[in-house]
């Protein structure tokens, strides 16, 4: 499973190596904010992953599943 | 104030005590410095009256995402709540908790915090087996003790996500009485049924934009930091940072730092970057590279002392350090009870352990693998695991399995342990072994013994006696156990233990050993078990017989001598230490057993070895008292406590006393048997296990223990705890054993087996209670009667021990007596009729019949056999009712002082062990005798005494019109026209109905009262006093 997540603001460059499994898409959405996508294993790899842009204070906008 | 007093006793905080007293730093608040800021704009809840009047709780929602100051909030209002004089438990959750026993073990140490209620100290490292309603009800009732209204909080709900935790977090929420309310701190909304509480009004909620900083509250927070702002600036911080509590705290410590503030507050503006991100790197930034890197590669710790600092970095100054940051930076907190423990923000936590990995995967890794070292060397074995998987290495993983694979598996943490095994490299062969205990805790005995017999069948491995020598075909296990590491488990120990533990799980042997109690305390055990790993493997692997011949040799030779070593040495030490008690057995036995290990040329780690004991001791003693050795069980379960207690694991401490318990039983000493049953479930009270299924044998021999002196209400307490347990292991059986893919091995196996005879225990106590206290109502008899009955006609087809299948249909024998049905009682002596062993109790049975039929004579010689032989030969019931029959029929036929021999000789066997019950249930007369003796008995005059007290409800029992229930209505009207001298044709006549209907009537009716004329009908029910 593939899957998108758009979040309110950039990530920042330290911020980035706690999302080793995802990319960066380099095309901005919007003014500010950044698009994650990568491989997720399975329901509690996504919520990690949900969790971890928690920890980090970011603001999750959309999430959406890519197809593969 | 209660928590006051409690946290100035908390002195320790190396690793593990932190996580094992009660009041560690998990059940304290943090503590808030002189720059939090006071949330005017939120006080500090009171109870609701709508929850009140409902005589519920109060239910506190606090959610927001994270640095919203929910903590500080929650903190805050505890302080406040305690002023109020208001109790407050805390709890910090973590990610430990997401696990119900660990869970329940928090919620418990929060509460006894806050009540300062004494409960037996919990071990944190321990796991009990299940947390359930039984537990939340302890935890109610420990809040219902508290004297004023009382507080449970719980920080970071949202990292409990366990479905049996949240659970039991609802259970408690749903159960809380007017004065215990709930405060959740959590990111997340909780899987609680937050709308139900909504609708009954005993919800207060406090989320995100309550949350938010006010205006007022920037200002605040920037003054306490001695930033000043002018009023333009304090409002454009407060719109950058959305009133983000954290988002305003970093600012004002960047500011503090001397960061020109319309400078910083342009940059702020100008960033893309996450808010959070910018934060945070700014205040890093400010920081000495030096420090910076402290930070980083501590990230990875949850809660830091300065001696795991230092251990962790390698700096001698972690404490100072450690002081300055906490000191002067918002984001590290510190609890100061005892020595430091310092955290850090969980914003912060993320962002350095994202900056660690970004830098090195490896750097990581090491400062995982350094914690690791250092939990281990502190004993914390669960963290040590934890961190030792982080940095991926195996041969940590593999040495603290080396080290506390015994600890955690005493502990009842065996699924961790097997979990943890099957991700090292298998070849090891002291990790093979261990992966067999595991499994055998687990009740896998196959797994057990596949793992045992692949050890074997490496040549060149313990067979040969060389530990590390791991043959050219397996993969070497590098630092792999060997001569060189003392700490490593004797491998030989650990095969002999698994084999002994193994022989006694193992289906063939059990049943051998079981079966075979009578085959004298020489040929036994030596011979069943040694038998049964023979027999296994071979019989299972038929296919390479050469190989698997040898292997079941070497095991059972292996087998054999550690138990004739272990046994022989046992019993001589026996003499020595004739007492039985917490210490004694234990000291002398771990001489013992270290001394084999010096043999062995070792010499091992002192925890693994005292873990080893332990084990090997529980494991004996179940052998042992399988194998009917009574003497040396108790032994081995008295070294076994002993051993436990020194090494405070409490779950083994208690499965110790159930195996003394289960010894007194086999013993009959009643005293003794209720004296560690009722301990065994005092201990436990309170503690996560009180509802283990390993404690059963306790609730079910505490419950016949309070039968036994008649205190009805706590044998009935104990017996459905009993009761529901059994069904709830029962509902388990079949998983479990269908993973063995045998079927019909569930009745063979020691397991199952024990569950059965413990159910088999528990439904007659229920059925005798129920005849007790329900014998008056319709129906209630019969139903009892079938109940017992359909469980004696079961004893011939199970396979049973001939003592339990005599015990079972004696305790039949007497229900069915009492129930009124004499028929049915010889129906029961039949069934008895045959089984080894038997003679005795049928003929107690015989003449306890006789004598309620009111055939004296007949009593009086089917107890003469036993009255010829010494009392003390005698099982206690045989002797006891035997001698009361005795004198029950001398005081019948005006003996008065054959009566009182008999009377003086059961009492004297039955004072000993309190038998109330077995003395008054012989039959009503024997109240009568005791009144006639009174006076005369001497020494036995208490126990008179205590007997006559109890005697009549004892004898209130019989003289009830007992078989109202049992006839009907035309059965009892015409029993009243019996003693007439009315034909049966004229009382049809009477009755206007015909002679067949009465003839029916009156064959039913003789059945029924056990009688084959109409003049014994006349006499029993005039006996029965229906007449």
């Amino acid at each position: 499973m593939r899957y998108e997540f758009i979040l309110a603001e950039q990530i920042p460059e330290v911020a980035r190596a706690a999302f080793p499994e995802l990319d960066e898409s380099t095309v901005p959405v919007g003014a500010l904010g950044s698009v994650m996508y990568g491989h997720v294993v399975d329901a509690p790899h996504l919520h990690g992953i949900l969790d971890r842009f928690q920890d980090l204070g970011f603001t999750l906008l959309e999430l959406r599943r890519l197809p593969d | 104030m209660h928590s006051g007093t409690a946290r100035t006793t908390d002195g320790h905080v190396d690793g593990r005590a932190s996580s094992t007293l009660p009041r560690s730093p998990k059940h304290r608040p943090p503590a808030l410095t002189v720059r939090t800021v006071r949330r005017a704009t939120i006080p500090a809840p009171l109870p609701l009256d709508s929850a009140t009047e409902r005589a519920s709780g109060t239910v506190v929602l606090v959610a927001g995402s994270v640095g919203t100051g929910k903590t500080t909030l929650l903190a805050d209002w505890s302080g406040a709540l305690e002023q109020r004089g208001d109790l407050v438990g805390w709890a910090s959750l973590d990610r430990e908790d997401n696990d119900p026993r660990v869970m329940g073990e928090t919620l418990l140490g929060a509460l006894t915090a806050a009540v300062g209620a004494q409960v037996p100290a919990v071990d944190a490292e321990t796991v009990p087996n299940r947390v359930g309603h039984a537990f939340v009800t302890r935890l109610v009732q420990l809040a219902g003790e508290a004297p004023a209204d009382t507080w449970l909080v719980l920080d970071d709900l949202h990292l409990v996500r366990d479905p049996r935790c949240v659970e039991l977090v609802e259970l408690i929420v749903r159960w809380a009485p007017a004065h215990l309310h709930v405060v959740v701190g959590t990111r997340a909304d909780p899987g609680l049924h937050l709308a139900r509480l909504r609708l009954e009004e005993r919800l207060v909620e406090v989320r995100e934009h309550q949350l938010r900083f006010t205006i007022d509250d920037t200002r605040e927070l920037l003054s306490r930091h001695d930033v000043g702002l002018d009023e333009g600036q304090v409002r454009h911080l407060q719109e950058l940072t959305e009133g983000w509590a954290a988002g305003v705290a970093l600012a004002a410590v960047s500011l503090a730092r001397g960061r020109e503030a319309d400078a910083f507050l342009r940059e702020f503006a100008r960033s893309h970057r996450a808010m959070s991100g910018y934060l945070v790197e700014e205040v890093l930034a400010s920081l000495d590279e030096e420090v910076r890197d402290f930070l980083v590669s501590t990230s990875v710790l949850e809660d830091l002392t300065p001696d795991l600092a230092a251990a962790v970095t390698g700096r001698d100054d972690a404490g100072a350090l450690l002081e300055a940051l906490s000191s002067d930076n918002a984001m590290v907190s510190v609890d100061r009870l005892g020595s430091p423990t310092y955290r850090y923000h969980v914003l912060l936590r993320s962002y350095l352990g994202a900056m660690l990995e970004s830098r090195s995967l490896r750097g990581a890794r090491e400062v995982h693998a350094r914690a690791a070292r250092w939990y281990a060397a502190h004993d914390v074995p669960g963290q040590a695991l934890r961190h030792a998987e982080a940095a991926g290495d195996l041969d940590l993983m593999s040495d603290v399995i080396h080290h506390h694979a015994l600890h955690l598996l005493l502990d009842g943490r065996a699924a961790d342990v097997e979990a943890a095994v099957r991700t090292v490299p298998i070849g090891d062969p002291v990790m093979t072994a261990v992966a067999a205990l595991a499994s055998l805790d687990l009740s896998d005995p196959d797994a057990a013994r596949t793992q045992l017999v692949s050890l074997a069948t490496q040549p060149d491995t313990w067979l040969a006696g060389e530990v590390d020598g791991a043959p050219a075909d397996v993969e070497p296990a590098p630092d792999g156990p060997g001569p060189a590491d003392p700490g490593a488990l004797p491998l030989e120990r650990l095969l002999a233990v698994g084999l002994r533990w193994l022989s006694f799980v193992g289906d063939d042997v059990g049943r051998r050993s079981a079966a075979e109690p009578a085959a004298g305390p020489a040929a036994g055990p030596a011979a069943g078990p040694a038998a049964g790993p023979a027999a296994g493997p071979a019989a299972r692997l038929g296919a390479q017989p050469s190989g698997d011949e040898r292997v079941a040799d070497g095991l059972t030779a292996e087998l054999s001598s550690t138990f004739r070593a272990w046994s022989g040495s046992r019993s001589a030490r026996s003499h020595v230490v004739p007492t039985l008690d917490d210490s004694v057995p234990s000291t002398m036995a771990g001489e013992g057993l270290s001394e084999r290990s010096r043999l062995m040329g070792r010499a091992p780690h002192e925890h693994a070895q005292t873990d080893l004991d332990l084990l090997d001791e529980l494991t004996s003693g179940g052998v042992l008292f399988g194998a009917g050795r009574l003497d040396d069980a108790r032994t081995a379960y008295g070294a076994a406590l002993g051993t436990a207690r020194r090494a405070g694991h409490l779950l083994s401490a208690l499965q110790a006393m159930v195996g003394l318990a289960s010894v007194a039983a086999g013993r009959e000493d009643l005293v003794e048997m209720t004296a560690w049953s009722e301990r065994v479930l005092a201990e436990a009270q309170g503690t996560p296990w009180a509802r283990s299924p390993r404690l059963l044998p306790a609730h079910v021999f505490a419950a016949w223990g309070a039968h036994q002196v008649l205190d009805i209400a706590t044998a009935r307490d104990r017996n459905r705890t009993a009761l529901a347990l059994i069904a709830e292991v029962s509902s388990m059986m079949p998983a479990l054993v269908s993973g063995n893919g045998e079927p019909g091995d569930a009745a063979s196996s020691t397991a199952a087996r024990g569950l059965e005879q413990l159910g088999r225990l528990a439904r007659m106590l229920d059925a005798d209670l129920d005849l007790e206290e329900d014998a008056d109502e319709p129906g209630a008899r019969q139903d009892v009667v079938a109940r017992v009955m359909a469980g004696a006609r079961d004893v011939s087809r199970l396979s049973m021990t001939p003592d339990l299948a005599v015990g079972e249909l004696s305790r039949a024998h007497r229900i069915v007596l009492l129930a009124g049905f004499p028929r049915l009682a010889v129906e029961v002596e039949q069934l008895s009729d045959g089984l080894p062993g038997c003679e005795v109790e049928i003929a107690v049975m015989a003449g306890v019949r006789h004598l309620w039929d009111g055939d004296d004579a007949a009593a009086r010689s089917a107890v003469a056999p036993l009255l010829a032989v010494d009392p003390a030969m005698l099982p206690l019931r045989a002797a006891v009712t035997a001698h009361l029959v005795k004198a029950v029929v001398a005081h019948r036929n005006a003996q008065p002082t054959v009566a009182h021999e008999g009377l003086v000789v059961a009492l004297t066997r039955a004072a000993p062990q309190r038998a109330l019950r077995t003395v008054l249930e012989v039959a009503p007369e024997v109240a009568e005798v005791l009144a006639v003796g009174a006076g005369r008995l001497g020494e036995l005059e208490p126990f008179a005494l205590e007997l006559r007290e109890h005697s009549r409800p004892a004898a209130d029992l019989r003289p009830d019109p007992l078989l109202e229930v049992a006839l009907s209505a035309r059965e009892l009207s015409l029993l009243r026209e019996l003693p007439s001298l009315l034909t049966v044709a004229e009382i049809a006549d009477a009755r206007a109905v015909s002679r067949n209907t009465v003839k029916t009537q009156m064959r039913s009716l003789f059945q029924k009262l056990g009688v084959g004329s109409r003049r014994d009908a006349v006499a029993a029910a005039r006996r029965l006093g229906l007449l």
